[in-house]
């Protein structure tokens, strides 16, 4: 096992550490810029057209939100648990909880899929593309708008997330972290963590109500 | 939160009674979508920013860290709730909205 590269601008492992999940957070910061301009429009558009969003939403397919609730607060979850298996130097639990939140992940995009073929088959489609019969207003027309743009990030999000997991546990696997040195697979979790944060405000604007 | 006092990580029991807290908020958010009740957007996002505190504070050890790493995570948040609440106030307070 190779041991820790120590830069020269740091005084001790732990500094570097510190400086390093720092900056991870200012990274998942600026990111939360993208999706709050996308929270924005929503806040916008649902101000000028608010009946037409209520029925949007209840149009919208609630089941396939809900499941993908429960399967990212799970994915989070055993990613957390990768994190506690890590600092106990449990590593081969470490592989597996990684594993199992890439497949989690994976689970999500399939659902995620499906309920996209369910809008493309109603004709729930993002701008001039709209025909959707049950909601021929040019409110739902923004709603489904900003739904595909934000709900396609989110899921674009969560792609990389899962090629971020199983690149982890690859290296988890050839012993590059320790159980006292892992920032940077301490950040590979925040940022899957980040991506389930964002679907909490997702779901309930474009799923409940 | 109970935390492990050797390593001052958070214990197991931490970690499962986050996830449970977070499913029982999900179930209540989907349970009151199907209950009409006034300003049910604001109660769906405020269940929401719980289910975020708890993510960023255990999952994400956002507790552990320096208040230098909170006070990022809160000045973020806090602008996009102004740039959201501002940005909607705006058309709510024009005349003649297409569907107010």
């Amino acid at each position: 096992m190779p041991a820790p590269i120590l830069g020269e601008q740091y005084a001790s492992l732990d500094r570097q550490a510190v400086t390093l999940r720092f900056g991870m957070w200012l990274f998942l910061g600026s990111e939360l810029l993208l999706f709050s301009g996308l929270f924005v429009l929503y806040a916008a558009y649902r101000s000028m057209y608010r009946n037409d969003f209520v029925d949007a939403v209840h149009h919208n397919t609630m089941a396939y939100g809900t499941a993908n609730t429960y399967v990212l607060l799970t994915s989070s979850f055993t990613v957390a648990l990768a994190v506690f298996n890590m600092r106990r130097g449990a590593l081969r639990a470490v592989t597996w909880f990684l594993l199992a939140s890439a497949a989690l992940g994976a689970t999500f995009i399939v659902i995620k899929l499906v309920e996209y073929g369910v809008h493309i088959r109603e004709g729930a489609l993002p701008g001039p593309y709209y025909h959707y019969a049950e909601a021929a207003t040019l409110g739902a027309n923004r709603f489904y708008t900003l739904y595909w743009v934000t709900t396609g990030a989110h899921a674009l999000h969560v792609t990389g997330g899962i090629g971020v997991l199983l690149w982890t546990a690859w290296h988890v696997r050839r012993g590059r972290y320790t159980a006292g040195y892992h920032p940077r697979f301490e950040n590979a979790t925040l940022y899957w963590h980040f991506v389930d944060v964002m679907w909490l405000f997702i779901w309930p604007i474009y799923y409940l109500v | 939160m109970t935390h492990d006092t050797a390593t001052n990580h958070l214990s197991i029991r931490a970690y499962v009674l986050t996830y449970v807290v977070l499913l029982v908020l999900a179930t209540g958010s989907w349970l009151l979508a199907g209950i009409h009740v006034p300003g049910a957007i604001a109660i769906g996002l405020g269940i929401g920013a719980i289910k975020a505190f708890l993510v960023l504070g255990y999952f994400m050890h956002l507790a552990e860290e320096p208040f230098s790493f909170k006070l990022v995570i809160a000045l973020s948040a806090m602008l996009v709730a102004v740039f959201v609440g501002l940005t909607a106030l705006d058309p709510l307070t024009r005349p003649g909205l297409p569907n107010p």
